[in-house]
């Protein structure tokens, strides 16, 4: 797209700096001319009824306060301030010529037409500011403001002395605040330039149905977010402005209130925004070349969304496959599998297995033997060692599970076993661990189990507790609980769930637990060094497992912690949090990588 | 975004989500976010389907993440 020429943009520039600067003429020698409004008021208060330096409330004094306002206004004519004004003033006829200049050359407009249309602009302008600066606007938002604040002044009993300081705090600039009268011109002076200049853009716009905008001006660190949008796309077309303003509304800052299609060019980027919106009539050809400018842009962003877009589908997929790696996402080799079960306990098996880190992985690669197996085939170790026959583990032992265990795995993963009983379930799902203990509890309190307790005789240990099925007698679950914390303790996790809530999970994982633990710090099977330092190094001893059966070994001791991270993680980190700072060190320590053991939800 | 663009997001913001991909979910955000700045009006699709597919704990990383972007 063609830009302005280098006259027109130099020209451009040279009107945005006068606008910035303009007001510096109206400061000129500000501070004599606030010491002249001091000096005046001083003079007049000198002059009132005063006893023991005290100002008086009294008639003559109320009446010299009333003429306070010509004093200020003396006093103001008296200084630099009127030629200050004047000089600022002229800078409006400087701005109209400037845009006649523009508007000559972007708008190919005649000059003595623009000039002639500006005239009005300009007349009422000037009359508004000079009425803000000098006349009835000056009297109301400075002069009487002040008066007042004296009246009560003297209303207060204020001494002479009190008084001067009260007003030279008031009317005094200094590097730290501006005076009252300095903020006021301030305020008047800030958008006043801006907005006419903004005014006659508006009128040209609008008297010749200009259909664009071009938005220049320079970008400082400051810049709202909306100017640097718009200084960055150059031409804002006459259609987009509504699109673009609700935009700045909201995501920019400062937009003025109230700023719509009609006034963009007056208000732009809102409060003292530096920024111009020069309008123009777009030719057919720019148009076409304009269009073409975006739909290439638009073109080029798409690209680059397809190009983040393979980025990502490259990233996810790698990301997918280190997890199913991480994870040992992949099934159990079938003929390591002996199971009797249904598909469905198979499945949710297997969901166990994929939420312990990488087991699965272990068992294909230890060529370790995994069986679901009923009270019945348990019974008759003839019926596992059958399915075994024809395959390539033909004749490999698989032990009887014993009646009082849910399942074992064999020193260095050989065999994994897991007894399926009748009405359990496999449910991966969260369970809490501590106080699975009070639903037990309550379900003796509901006649549905009984519990036994057994004092072992010492004093920190009331133990054995036995949970009994009141129908058949059959022994549930054995816990206890210590007298010192009076929280109960499981026998192990596994046997909580199992007796508890009748699924079969957790026996699962604490399984597994043992089968990574063989893979990865084999060395635990021997002397158990590697893992013994680490529980030293938190202060922990066997005694400190969350449940009983963890204190038996180390191995126990890292199932159980296991199985309490994957089912009961808030619970290990509230009630056994140096166990649960442990776990982690120690998990990591021998390359489980934590996010691949899966939290129960 | 053309609506292709979106699916293929969409389909890859489940995926990540099922396997945890916070690094992927966060460049989608920034896909997102970016398609807004640049086009608030011209994405007729909005982009609720991300905040529908992202589960709540998975977007307050996204956002911690996303922080300086």
């Amino acid at each position: 797209m063609e830009t302005f020429s280098t006259d027109i943009q130099s020209l451009i520039n040279k009107k945005i700096k006068l606008i910035s600067g303009a007001d510096k003429s109206l400061f000129q020698n500000f501070s004599q001319i606030e010491k002249n409004i001091v000096d005046g008021v001083m003079k007049q208060v000198k002059k009132m009824n005063i006893k023991d330096g005290v100002i008086l409330f009294d008639d003559k004094n109320i009446s010299m306060v009333n003429a306070i306002n010509k004093v200020i206004a003396d006093a103001i004519q008296d200084s630099s301030y009127p030629k200050n004004v004047k000089n600022y003033i002229s800078s409006f006829d400087t701005i109209k010529e400037m845009n006649v200049d523009i508007h000559k050359d972007v708008n190919d407009l005649d000059p003595a037409e623009i000039a002639e249309k500006l005239n009005n602009v300009q007349k009422t302008n000037v009359n508004n500011v000079l009425d803000n600066l000098v006349r009835n606007g000056m009297e109301q938002g400075f002069v009487e403001p002040v008066k007042q604040g004296i009246f009560k002044n003297i209303v207060g009993g204020m001494n002479l002395e009190e008084f001067q300081n009260y007003l030279e705090t008031t009317i005094l600039s200094d590097p730290l605040k501006q005076g009252q009268f300095k903020r006021y011109v301030t305020q008047i002076s800030r958008d006043a330039l801006n907005q006419y200049d903004g005014q006659i853009n508006q009128l040209i716009a609008q008297d010749l149905g200009l259909d664009a905008y071009r938005y220049v001006g320079s970008l400082i660190d400051d810049s709202r977010p909306q100017c640097r949008r718009w200084v960055g796309k150059e031409i804002l077309l006459k259609d987009e402005l509504s699109n673009e303003i609700t935009w700045a509304f909201n995501n920019g800052s400062g937009m003025i209130p109230g700023t719509n299609t009609d006034n963009f060019a007056t208000y732009r980027g809102g409060y003292s925004c530096r920024h111009s919106a020069i309008p123009f009539k777009m030719t057919k050809r720019e148009r076409e070349e304009y269009d073409k400018m975006v739909a290439g842009q638009i073109i080029e962003e798409e690209t680059a969304v397809d190009q983040q877009i393979k980025e990502i589908k490259n990233d996810v997929q790698i990301t997918a496959k280190e997890r199913a790696k991480a994870l040992g996402n992949q099934e159990l080799d079938q003929s390591l599998f002996i199971s009797s079960q249904s598909k469905q306990v198979n499945d949710s098996y297997n969901l166990v297995m994929e939420g312990s880190d990488g087991a699965n992985e272990v068992a294909n690669k230890k060529n370790t033997l995994v069986t679901l197996k009923n009270d019945a085939e348990n019974r008759s170790e003839l019926a596992s060692q059958k399915t075994l026959n024809g395959t390539k583990n033909q004749g490999r032992y698989l032990p009887k599970i014993d009646k009082n265990t849910n399942g074992h795995c064999a020193v260095n993963g050989r065999y994994m076993q897991i007894m399926w009983k009748e009405g359990y379930v496999c449910e991966f799902k969260p369970i809490q661990m501590d106080t699975e203990f009070d639903r037990l509890i309550q379900m003796e309190k509901d006649g549905k189990v009984r519990i036994m307790s057994d004092m072992k005789g010492d004093n920190n240990t009331q133990r054995i507790i036995a949970v009994i099925e009141p129908k058949t007698g059959n022994v549930l679950a054995s816990i206890s609980k210590k007298a010192q914390t009076f929280k109960w303790w499981s026998m192990s996790s596994a046997g909580v769930a199992n007796r508890g809530v009748r699924n079969i999970a957790p026996t699962i994982t604490h399984e597994s637990g043992h089968l990574i633990q063989f893979d990865k710090d084999p060395e635990v099977l021997f002397s158990g060094n590697n893992m013994g330092g680490s529980m030293r190094k938190y202060q922990l001893t066997l005694k400190d497992s969350p449940t009983e059966y963890g204190e038996a070994n180390k191995k126990e001791f890292f199932t159980e912690a296991y199985t309490f991270y994957t089912y009961d993680r808030k619970g290990l980190k509230t009630n056994h949090p140096k166990v649960f700072a442990w776990f982690e060190d120690y998990a990591q320590s021998i390359g489980i990588k934590l996010d691949t053991i899966i939290e129960t939800k | 975004m053309r609506i292709d663009q979106i699916q293929s997001l969409s389909e890859l913001t489940e995926q990540a989500v099922q396997i945890g991909d916070m690094e992927s979910l966060v460049n989608i955000y920034k896909i997102i976010l970016q398609a807004e700045i640049d086009n608030p009006f011209i994405n007729p699709e909005g982009s609720e389907w991300f905040w529908v597919q992202v589960p709540p704990d998975m977007w307050e990383g996204i956002q911690k993440q996303a922080e300086n972007i």
